[in-house]
């Protein structure tokens, strides 16, 4: 059967040509995608400033104490540790202003001691002395134009200071200069104090191993030493590990150098998911089309006494030859596609300047995997739809298979079901309701039930426009428009094949583009709410992290004439439990996002405080967070804080509604951590003063912040927006990444209304042209057809968009108006009715040249 | 052979004089037709009948105006086809040909009603609803008129096709083996609309059959060998058709 099989195959190239890229256009895409996801997975970072140390050990910022240090010390196998701070300091030019783009390279500060890790050298000058000497690597001594003796402006740790060029570093040996960070070298006390992280803490450890030790075994040995140091951690639910002790290749990861591409890694999979799932629905779509064009062939089989089975056999062995060779071509191109793709989103700061493509058979394997079991099923479909057709009736031209009712009436109502239910995950999952296991992927899970729900009721949805468009569109076009919304109406399961793609396409753009503003609105609203103070002090976000104010600068504010009280914030994940015999407090899923208060929290945060008051005294816990975790107000609570020593105890000093559902569930007082946690510089300082909106006392902050743009002093109007702006900034990477996804797509989309249109018209063609319609009547027709699958797959798509939209912005039409990416949906519907119009032209004008040839011989 | 034009009676339907058609060049050229001159008086029914290869369907497809002969001249009514552009033809043979396949070539999307009025839609000419329901009532499908092909027989497409080839009142109906593909009944059925077709609306129909019955259908028998017009039968019948058939296979 399988000799039939190519026997079909090789007798009609042409029609098979359509399927046959769609599986390569499919498979190269998986392809790319997985390959760029497994790439990001698995990227490791270059090993620039631990060149010299075997083992490297790091974590949160100041997570070492003095103790972990020298229990470290203590392994027979440790010959030296080097404890390593590393803070950002931005060199400033004589304006004030950064000499290098904040975004494009990080700058690092660390203590002169710890130059031996890469190792750094001096090749001029001398090593840093005192509070007033910075030691700089060539490449940022050239940036600055500076030379040791002269003296230049930094900024660190929230103020702005004046130093002395003391010498210029490079790395030792013929490694050459670091490629992806910037060095700045202070004298070890004063990176210290600038670092800020109390109580002796360091960022990392530099682990040298004795002649002859493993640098495994010693980071293995190392691993639970340092654990024991952090009783109280409560580890985040993604991201870094609070603590990592790494030797080898890996060690690049601690150097902090690089934003982490993992969580770009974890959306690549979900996209990959996307668009597999997609790629499923296409290559389907493709092979089901080829064959359904011959079912007059198989009809015949059957006929002449080929059994059902046999037929089964024959298609799934066509279905296996196409998508092997579809699969093997797909994959390779995906390879190339993958590097095409990086490049590109390189460029655009969607990854890493030092991000690579990482080739590996595994992301290849499983395209092949994906389409040759999307053929199968493909299959299995034709098959059974091919064999629903009776021998005699498609023998007698009469192929229109009917479809009884009840089959239709189960479609729509399971279409309209995957719809709603599509709504009630995404609605779940932005009000974080959603259960923990379910909480990464409810956005495939979301848009894989949209994709099913329109597949199901796509060809009602086509058939319900074409009728509703025959009368109005023929009154357009007497003659192409009529006989387009007939044929529509006539074959709508066959463009409901186009409808559904091209729809769920508009739909995930429009929701990548959509979400964003409305995200950052809805953080951004919640972030100002719960601020309630007349100035707010903020350093720059590089690399979603703050630059970081420190508490001298709070101090220095607080002491101004006219500030009344003031508060120092910071974020980081925590948890806590009731201090109840039998609570189990380690379970990662119960972290919350907590502010760390150092100041007049009760003054100068608006939670919305339903219960208690908040005081340095204790923890305020949110009303979700607390119902969630069964704490209540008076209760004494065990405090688990990222890179914690020791769990901390506190009682319950209040009960807050502002916790996004759970979220931002804690509000912790500094004074309590301290010692427990390095003392981290501030996220933002809030400031009150006597009269709001004091002009002279915002001069005075400003002069306070250094005038050099880069600490601002903002107005709660000012951060509103300008923190809006901020994390849309920060965010719209993947957003770029959705519509490249989708652009895919709906080219995609238009290549299968192609190949629908192309060879499996040629009959009707002759027909129309045997009944003297002219050549244009029929381009004509062809065109209004695609108008008709083109413009409702549109509508459902935004429909889709702006259904979505008007969920996340809680029912706010004119928000939702305002998020609606309606620019970029109207380029996207131009561009696929364009691709398909001009296809489909190319394509029915193809096939009515060689009906002239078949007409005459 | 051929019938002398004459100035007493109407102007012929169709005439082709000394039309000639080769198909391919050099080696591989095949001659279809060989120097044929005929008129087709209007109002009369001609069956064109021959063995396989004899150059029948070539032979009306160059009276219908579809295929321009390599030599000699074709005219439809008062219009000389020779030279014509392929645009001014289809205008042509949209306003005075109607055509009968044996493949039915109905447009499945479109209900009986739609397919027979179509070519009015296609001319962009009003439809004529009357006129459908006449036509549709002559061939016994008036109650078929809200089916969609794929609903309706054989038969039943076939007669479809012929409303529609009659729909724009055409000089002269072309029928390709209009029964080829059905059965004995509906063959009858679909023969007596085209003669009626004739008796009734004074319908000028060329048919090209391999059947002697469908052929006896007619009012006039030609018979084609080798791309030459070998026999002329008035008033057939089927035995003498058959017989004729037989004969001309024998020599051929």
């Amino acid at each position: 059967m399988s000799a039939i099989a190519w026997k079909t195959l090789l007798r009609r190239p042409g029609a098979l040509l359509g399927a046959f890229l769609m599986i390569v256009i499919g498979a190269s895409l998986i392809s790319a995608f997985s390959l760029i996801r497994h790439s990001a997975v698995n990227a490791e970072p270059p090993v620039e400033r631990y060149r010299a140390v075997p083992v490297a050990a790091g974590g949160t910022e100041g997570l070492f104490t003095p103790d972990a240090v020298d229990r470290v010390r203590g392994l027979s196998a440790v010959q030296e540790v080097v404890p390593e701070l590393t803070f950002t300091a931005i060199v400033l030019d004589a304006g004030g202003q950064p000499v290098l783009p904040l975004t494009r390279i990080a700058q690092f500060g660390h203590g002169w001691s710890s130059a031996k890790l890469t190792p750094f050298a001096l090749s001029a000058g001398r090593a840093p002395a005192g509070d007033g000497e910075v030691v700089l690597d060539r490449e940022l001594a050239a940036a600055a134009g500076v030379s040791p003796g002269d003296s230049l402006g930094l900024l660190v740790a929230g103020a702005k200071r004046t130093y002395r060029l003391a010498g210029i570093a490079e790395p030792a040996g013929s490694a050459g200069p670091l490629a992806y960070q910037r060095t700045l070298f202070f004298a070890d006390e004063h990176a210290a104090e600038l670092a800020g992280r109390g109580a002796g803490r360091v960022d990392g450890l530099g682990v040298f191993v004795r002649a002859g030790a493993d640098p495994a075994a010693v980071a293995a040995a190392i691993r639970p030493l340092l654990s024991a140091t952090i009783q109280g951690d409560a580890p985040g639910p993604a991201g870094l590990p609070t603590l990592q002790v790494l030797t080898g290749a890996d060690r690049g990861v601690l150097e902090g150098s690089l934003p982490d591409d993992r969580a770009t890694g974890q959306t690549m999979g979900m996209l990959t998911a996307i668009v597999a799932l997609m790629a499923v629905t296409v290559i389907s779509g493709a092979l089901i089309t080829s064959v359904r064009r011959r079912s007059r062939q198989l009809a015949l089989l059957r006929a002449v006494g080929g059994t059902p089975g046999q037929i089964r056999v024959l298609c799934c062995a066509e279905a296996l030859l196409l998508s092997l060779l579809g699969g093997l071509a797909g994959s390779l191109v995906g390879l190339g596609l993958a590097e095409l793709l990086v490049a590109a989103l390189r460029s655009r700061e969607v990854f890493n300047p030092a991000f690579r493509v990482v080739h590996s058979v595994e992301p290849l394997v499983l395209a092949l995997a994906i389409t040759l079991v999307a053929g199968q099923v493909a299959a299995w479909l034709t098959a059974r739809s091919a064999l629903r057709i009776r021998p005699a009736e498609a023998l007698t031209n009469a192929s229109a298979v009917t479809e009884d009712t009840r089959r239709s009436t189960f479609k729509i109502v399971f279409g309209v079901l995957a719809l709603a239910g599509a709504g009630v995950i995404q609605v779940l999952g932005m009000s974080g309701l959603m259960p923990p296991a379910l909480r990464g992927v409810y956005g495939v899970l979301a848009s894989g039930l949209v994709m099913i729900g329109i597949g199901l009721v796509g060809s009602w949805i086509v058939y319900g426009m074409a009728r509703l468009g025959r009368v109005p569109v023929a009154r357009l076009s007497p003659v192409g428009g009529y006989l387009a919304a007939a044929n529509v109406r006539f074959k709508h399961r066959r463009y409901a094949g186009v409808v559904a793609p091209l729809a769920v396409g508009v739909a995930l753009a429009g929701w990548a583009l959509s979400s964003l503003p409305l995200y950052t609105l809805s953080m951004t609203e919640e972030a100002a709410d719960r601020v309630d103070a007349d100035f707010i002090l903020r350093t720059p976000l590089v690399r979603e992290t703050y630059v970081g104010l420190s508490e001298d600068v709070r101090k220095a504010a607080a002491n101004l004439p006219g500030v009344t009280t003031t508060a120092g914030l910071w974020e980081a994940w925590a948890q806590a439990t009731p201090s109840r015999p039998g609570q189990d407090g380690s379970l990662q899923d119960t972290a919350t996002y907590a502010t760390i208060v150092t100041g007049a929290a009760g003054d100068l945060l608006d939670l919305q405080v339903r219960q208690g008051a908040l005081s340095d005294e204790g923890v305020a816990v949110g009303a979700a967070y607390a119902r969630q975790r069964g704490i209540s107000l008076g209760e004494r609570v065990q405090v688990r804080v990222s890179g914690a020593a020791e769990p901390i105890e506190l009682p319950v000093v209040a009960v807050f509604a502002l916790d996004k559902g759970g979220q931002e569930g804690l509000v912790l007082p500094g004074a309590a951590l301290a010692g427990h946690v390095a003392a981290p510089l501030y996220d933002r300082i809030l400031v009150r003063a006597e009269s709001a909106g004091d002009p002279a006392l915002s001069q005075r902050l400003d002069a306070l912040a250094g005038q050099s743009g880069l600490v601002k002093v903002e107005t709660p109007a000012e951060f509103r927006r300008e923190y809006a702006a901020e994390r849309s900034a920060a965010t719209s990477n993947i957003g770029i990444l959705a519509v490249v996804l989708v652009g895919g797509f709906l080219l995609l989309a238009a290549v299968i209304a192609l190949v629908l249109s192309a060879a499996d018209r040629a009959g009707e063609f002759h027909s129309f042209r045997q009944i003297n319609a002219a050549p244009r009547q029929i381009s004509l027709m062809v065109v209004w057809e695609m108008v008709l699958t083109v413009v409702p797959a549109w509508v459902l798509g935004v429909a889709a968009t702006g259904w979505m939209a008007l969920l996340m912005a809680g029912g706010n039409v004119e928000e939702t108006l305002r998020a609606l990416p309606t620019g970029t949906m109207a380029v996207f519907g131009a561009a696929a009715l364009i691709t398909a119009v001009a296809g489909c032209l190319l394509t029915s004008r193809t096939a009515m040249r060689s009906l002239n040839r078949f007409e005459v011989t | 052979m051929n019938t002398p034009p004459s100035s007493t009676r109407p102007p012929a339907a169709v005439r082709l004089t000394q039309v000639s058609h080769v198909y391919g060049a050099r080696e591989t050229a095949v001659t279809a037709l060989k120097d044929v001159t005929w008129e087709f008086t209007p109002g009369t029914f001609t069956a064109v009948m021959g063995p396989s290869g004899s150059g029948k369907t070539t032979f009306l497809q160059c009276a219908a105006g579809l295929l321009e002969p390599t030599s000699g001249s074709v005219s439809l009514g008062p219009h000389q086809l020779n030279g014509m552009s392929e645009k001014k033809l289809a205008i042509l043979r949209r306003e005075l040909v109607g055509f009968v396949f044996q493949s039915f070539n109905l447009i499945p999307a479109l209900t009986a009603a739609e397919n027979i009025a179509l070519p009015l839609r296609l001319a962009r000419r009003g439809v004529d609803r009357a006129w459908t329901n006449e036509l549709a009532k002559r061939a016994g499908i008036a109650d078929r008129l809200d089916h969609r092909p794929h609903e309706l027989s054989g038969g039943q497409q076939q007669r479809v096709a012929i409303c529609r080839a009659l729909i724009t009142r055409p000089q002269v109906l072309c029928a390709d083996e209009p029964t080829g593909a059905l059965d004995k009944a509906a063959s009858r059925a679909v023969l007596s609309v085209l003669r009626e077709a004739v008796d009734d609306l004074g319908q000028t129909v060329i048919m090209v059959t391999h059947d002697p019955i469908a052929a006896a259908t007619a009012d006039q028998v030609l018979f084609l060998v080798d791309g030459r017009i070998t026999d002329v039968m008035d008033a057939p019948d089927p035995e003498r058709v058959a017989a004729t058939v037989t004969r001309l296979a024998g020599e051929d």
